[in-house]
């Protein structure tokens, strides 16, 4: 078993129903970090920006922020989530320079305004850990049970590879804009389904 | 998961949805019973009062407003934002609609009907009433198995109809893979034809018609050659028809008056029994010869080839009887560019000038539509198309082209809006209805639009205004010096028909001796009308009056100039306005009384969820301190009006069912009972406690079916005639046009419209029209009826039809009204106010994005930070969490203290952040052109001013390839937020760039339109 998330670029409307549902569910208070992210690129010979990407963490097979934390703050389990024991991070934020996706975040006072007594600091790391609490009851990540456009999946990698076959696994040379901070390679248990569809403007004279 | 079927619904909360928590416990939510002592607009002069107090205060204004000036002097506003479902009465904009009835209204002796809305007002006055157009829409087992092509004109639908948005996604998906494509066209390439389309036509905004003419005239030039022969050297599927427009289309070519036979077609040129009279298209007058401008060739082009042009022949050889007929009063030296085009050639090139898009592109564009090969095309029209300045007149161009291509009476081939799927019909839903046997009718009286209240308080309070210094300012096409009662800015939309009516015994308002004029009351000189106007305005959950409405400075101008009206509850002669709703937002403010409304998940109600099943929700959080349900409200407000009348609870009880104080739990639960023991019922043998802890009977989608393409009767047989020799009059008809047939009705879409004389209506031809002069007849007549008084001083009745230099503001054709035009007449140019460098101008339209339900929810972070920036900040740097609209505070004071708030936003001031909250001050974004924004020196993230003689707004740069040159977007719902030093914007609210001025012919809301300068950056 190794959970993974299923994405099709051609069906995304960039509505933020998973943006939002994320931060509602997983109560992240109104403020900068958040969790998933909406975000529209120019890309693949489009002439304007119009390929949208939806994207958290996504809990990879050789975490690089799991390598890169000297706290053990960072566990993958067996099925494959990612998440972060937030009372062990101390805040070196190594994790941070280390994801290729910027996924972990750093929350300021005001968005987390309580120190909970078990952190050892005021604004441990924070990601996505694929709705663990909502998986482990089987069902699905809220961002997933939220989308409007029916582009978010869920499921088991493999199963999902068979289920999508148009889909590939996220990765630098396709989606060059999803990698925020370098292109190392970690395995992202992400598959797309890959918008080539681009568009002509007027009648492409 | 039933994704795989366009027909989906999945019915999945949107982002705002997904936000209410912080809606809910948001800081600034209203709480008590809210009374303005100091002026209107203060924060600080609110002070808390009982609800017993509030109402009885409300209802003595009421009761003495209307006992002097009549019920039409009560009017419930527009309210989209209202919390109480169609299900508790009214329409969709809740218990107290303002559009066809509302039970308590009527219950407190009656009120001013408006009609149409802010979403649909071009559309709905337009219809299809004066075209006759008769295209089908489609729904997505349509889309998905039969439409070749989809054009979206300037369509949002995926952002603004959730519901239907992946049905749509899907759908199209589905046409996709038969090789179908998707066109966009529009100045923002917003996420709907991002996600769909596979062209976009960079259009600039306002110019539907310009392109619409461009694609006509190629398909002419394409069709007759400069001697009027027609053309054999272009493939036939690229030419227009044209034995087809001669049998089915009216307007297009000149014409000569004639009578047509009501069951034969047959034309006669004598008066004769059975049959209609049809007016000429008078020479030079038709579409085509406005398209052709000078160019001659139809003027030698025979009438000939079939049955209608033959008989027009013998009166009138050729199609045109001249070239462009159509002229200024002022000649060349007119101000309008719409009439320095009469004789200009609408050729592509000229188009290609005005719209954006390439000349080719619009050939292209022509071809597609006329070609019957890419047809069934299914066409999209979306709210910002009509809702412009010429809105109706791009649906009737739009209307126009789609008669002329033949989009009509074939499968897939039509007009619509989004093309949701559809489910199975309901079962086992339960069924609560309420009965309220005793309502009284309304008394009759004229309906306006819904967007004229303004004038209407305006007609009642001009004198008002003016002693106090109301200087119509924001208005600049209107005059201090015509500001009085009685008087009206921009004639008029139904608000001189604003007099206090003389009714009978019956209610109905009795007529003159002429039979022409209704009966109003006068002074007591006997000479003078009461002017009603509207004094009394209630506004349940809405945000018209000060923010969705255009102009939102004029009304604040307005609004502080009236005398406050509840210092003193007894006087008839102030002016109230009462808000019930959940936040101090711009209209609450500037009201006299604001009472605290739960919000839908505080209070009971039964709803609709789009393509879903009824559903009953009860209350899943406790609304804070003494806010109540809108039911509640109702009803205790009923009982305050009750007692003033000595009918104690009488009113409250036939409200709420006849039984008193019923509550809607007991009728759900009434109603359970019965399906409880109903064997056929999804609810046999449940328990009260197994409904209630899942209330939602879900319906399945309807399977998908592909459809066969099939054509309607009257295509069907005029298909067959034009494959005939057309020697013989075809029989088959349009039916008789609704603006003509309803002209005697006050039904919907007709507001309200009442004739002193119908004699002169011009008749329909039994053909589509593509010149209409009924919508010009129409226009000059509206209201005529309730003009009694003007005719009685020697004063115009109906509308005058008659722009800045006396000719016609509404011609009988989609004309392309140069939108300079607009601009020049409502910024004071035409008037001579001011002048304009239009080249340095950027036209603005305000789309809806998602993160607003218009208005509502624009104070909630969750949202905001979506669509709000910090100063220098990227996208979602916006965080002014418990600081923007915090303004609760001004509810806590205690006596003898104030509040010392004097805005929603606190945390800037004078433009800037206030010192300390650089990283949280956010303002609106507005959508820039990437190539625009380097030639201005502008940076993604930088704030600035944009602004026209109407007002001026704050807003943060959007630097984004998405939008056409010349074009800045800045989309509709923010709070109207006024700096209290410099008077601009920081709330970024889009009506504070509209002009008052209303839409063409329906007297809407162009809020579509504005040109802004950048002022600052």
């Amino acid at each position: 078993m190794r959970y993974a998330f299923y994405f099709d670029q051609t069906r995304c409307m960039s509505c933020n129903s998973c943006s939002v549902s994320c931060k509602d569910w997983n109560q992240v208070n109104p403020g900068p970090v958040r969790w998933r992210k909406v975000a529209t690129y120019k890309a693949d010979g489009g002439p304007i920006a119009m390929f949208n990407l939806a994207m958290s963490c996504n809990h990879c097979e050789e975490p690089a922020c799991l390598a890169a934390c000297s706290q053990n703050a960072i566990i993958k389990k067996d099925n494959g989530i990612v998440y972060v024991d937030r009372s062990k991070c101390i805040g070196l934020q190594l994790c941070i320079t280390a994801c290729p996706f910027a996924a972990p975040h750093i929350a300021d006072d005001k968005q987390e305004p309580e120190q909970k007594s078990s952190w050892t600091i005021a604004h441990p790391m924070q990601k996505c850990d694929m709705c663990m609490s909502r998986v482990e009851k089987g069902e699905k990540p809220v961002c997933v049970a939220s989308c409007v456009g029916h582009a978010l999946d869920f499921g088991d990698f493999e199963t999902l590879k068979s289920k999508y076959p148009d889909a590939v696994q996220l990765n630098s040379s396709d989606f060059p804009y999803a990698y925020a901070n370098n292109t190392n390679e970690t395995g992202p248990s992400m598959l797309i389904k890959k918008r080539t569809r681009t568009v002509t403007l007027n009648n492409g004279n | 998961m039933d994704s795989d079927n366009p027909n989906c619904s999945s019915s999945r909360a949107c982002a705002r949805c997904r936000s209410y928590k912080f809606r809910l416990y948001h800081p600034g939510r209203l709480k008590y019973p809210l009374k303005q002592t100091k002026k209107r607009g203060d924060l600080s002069g609110f002070v808390r009062i009982s609800w017993e107090q509030a109402l009885d205060e409300i209802a003595r204004k009421h009761k003495a407003i209307t006992d002097k000036y009549g019920p039409e002097a009560f009017h419930s506003i527009y309210a989209c934002g209202a919390y109480s479902s169609s299900w508790q009465g009214g329409g969709y904009t809740g218990i107290w609609t303002g559009m066809g009835g509302s039970a308590p209204a009527q219950l407190m002796g009656g009120y001013l009907l408006y009609t149409d809305d802010y979403s649909f007002h071009q559309k709905s006055f337009f219809g299809t009433y004066y075209t006759g157009y008769n295209g089908s829409s489609a729904d997505a087992n349509t889309v998905a198995s039969a439409v070749k092509n989809v054009v979206l004109w300037g369509s949002n639908a995926l952002s603004t109809v959730n519901s239907s948005a992946y049905s749509e996604i899907r759908s199209v998906e589905m046409m996709k893979q038969r090789g179908g494509k998707v066109w966009f066209i529009g100045p923002e390439f917003v996420d709907t034809g991002v996600t769909l389309a596979d062209t976009w036509y960079q259009m600039k905004p306002y110019t539907d018609v310009a392109l619409i003419l461009g694609m006509l005239h190629h398909m002419i030039t394409n069709t007759f050659d400069v001697d009027g022969n027609i053309r054999n050297d272009v493939d036939k599927k690229l030419q227009l028809d044209v034995n087809y427009i001669d049998t089915m289309v009216y307007g297009f070519f000149d014409s000569p008056e004639y009578y047509i036979n009501d069951t034969t077609r047959e034309i006669s040129f004598t008066e004769a029994s059975g049959y209609t009279k049809v007016n000429a298209v008078p020479a030079g007058r038709s579409l085509s010869a406005y398209i052709m401008g000078k160019d001659d060739r139809l003027t030698k082009a025979a009438y000939n080839g079939n049955y209608v042009a033959n008989q027009f022949a013998t009166k009138q050889p050729k199609r045109n009887g001249s070239v462009c007929s159509y002229t200024a009063a002022a000649g060349d030296a007119t101000k309008y560019q719409t009439k320095k085009d009469f004789l200009i050639p609408k050729t592509p090139y000229w188009a290609s000038q005005i719209t954006g898009i390439p000349e080719q592109a619009i050939k292209d564009l022509a071809e597609l539509y006329f070609n019957p090969d890419n047809h069934p095309i299914y066409s999209e029209w979306c709210g910002a198309q009509q809702k412009q300045a010429n809105g109706v007149i791009n649906m009737f161009a739009l209307q126009t082209l789609l008669i002329l291509s033949k989009s009509w009476g074939m499968t897939g081939d039509g007009l619509g809006r989004a093309f949701g799927g559809s489910r199975s019909s309901a079962k086992g839903t339960l069924s609560v209805r309420i009965s309220r046997p005793d309502i009284p009718e309304n008394p009759e009286s004229p309906t306006i639009s819904c967007t004229q209240w303004h004038n209407a308080i305006k007609f009642a309070f001009g004198d008002q205004l003016k002693e106090n210094g109301y200087s119509a300012k924001y208005i600049p096409d209107w005059n201090a010096e015509e500001v009085g009662t009685g008087k009206v800015y921009f004639d008029d939309g139904g608000a001189k028909a604003l007099y206090k009516w003389k009714r009978g015994a019956d209610g109905k308002v009795l007529m003159d001796s002429t039979g022409k004029y209704y009966q109003y009351e006068t002074e007591a000189d006997g000479i003078t009308p009461i002017y009603s106007g509207i004094r009394f305005l209630l506004n349940t959950g809405g945000n018209i009056p000060m923010n969705q409405h255009m102009d939102p400075n004029d009304a604040r101008e307005m609004f502080e100039a009236l005398y406050l009206g509840s210092t003193e509850p007894d006087n008839p002669d102030t002016f109230c306005m009462v808000s019930f709703d959940n936040f101090l937002s711009p209209s609450p403010r500037w009201s006299d009384y604001v009472l605290p409304a739960a919000t839908t998940w505080e209070q009971e109600d039964i709803i609709n969820i789009s393509l879903g099943n009824s559903l009953y929700i009860p209350v899943v959080s406790n609304a804070p301190g003494q806010a109540k349900s809108q039911w509640n409200f109702t009803n205790d407000l009923l009982k305050a009006v009750g007692k003033l009348k000595g009918v104690g609870t009488e009113l409250a009880t036939k409200f709420t069912g006849g039984i008193p104080n019923q509550q809607i739990e007991d009728l759900v639960k009434e109603a359970f009972g019965k399906a409880s023991v109903n064997s056929s019922s999804l609810y046999y043998g449940k328990k009260w406690e197994d409904f209630i802890n899942n209330p939602y009977a879900p319906r399945t989608a309807k399977e998908y079916t592909p459809v066969a393409i099939t054509k309607t009767a009257l295509r069907d047989s005029l298909d067959t005639y034009l494959g005939g020799d057309m020697s013989t009059a075809f029989t088959g008809k349009i039916n008789t046009l609704a603006a003509t047939s309803n002209i005697n009705n006050d039904g919907y879409g007709d507001f309200g419209l009442q004739w002193d004389d119908i004699t002169t209506a011009p008749q329909p031809s039994a053909r589509f029209h593509v010149y209409s002069d009924m919508l010009v007849w129409r226009y000059e007549k509206r209201y005529s009826a309730w003009h009694g008084y003007l005719a009685s001083q020697g004063l115009p009745t109906g509308q005058a039809n008659k722009d800045f230099e006396g000719d016609p503001l509404v011609y009988p054709i989609p004309l392309y009204y140069a939108y300079e035009d607009y601009f020049n007449e409502a910024y004071g140019v035409m008037n001579d106010k001011h002048t304009l460098d239009m080249s340095k101008g950027y036209l603005l339209t305000t789309t809806h994005d998602r993160y607003r339900a218009h208005s509502s929810q624009s104070e909630n972070p969750y949202l905001r930070e979506l669509t709000h920036r910090i100063k220098g900040g990227g996208l979602y740097s916006g965080n002014d969490w418990n600081e923007y609209g915090n303004i609760g505070a001004a509810q806590e004071v205690k006596t003898g203290e104030t509040a010392n708030l004097t805005r929603l936003n606190q945390t800037v001031a004078n433009g800037q952040p206030i010192a300390g909250k650089e990283n949280v001050a956010s303002w609106s974004e507005v959508w820039m052109n990437d190539l625009d924004a380097a030639d201005e020196g502008i940076a993604d993230g930088q704030l600035i001013t944009i602004g026209n003689p109407i007002g001026d707004v704050r807003v943060i740069a959007r630097v984004t390839d998405r939008v056409v040159r010349g074009f800045i977007g800045l989309h509709q719902g923010c709070w109207y937020d006024p700096d209290p030093v410099d008077g601009i914007d920081d709330g970024g609210c889009a009506n504070t760039l509209m002009a008052q001025r209303p839409s063409r012919v329906d007297h809407g809301n162009g809020q579509q339109s504005a040109m802004v300068w950048i002022k600052n950056k």
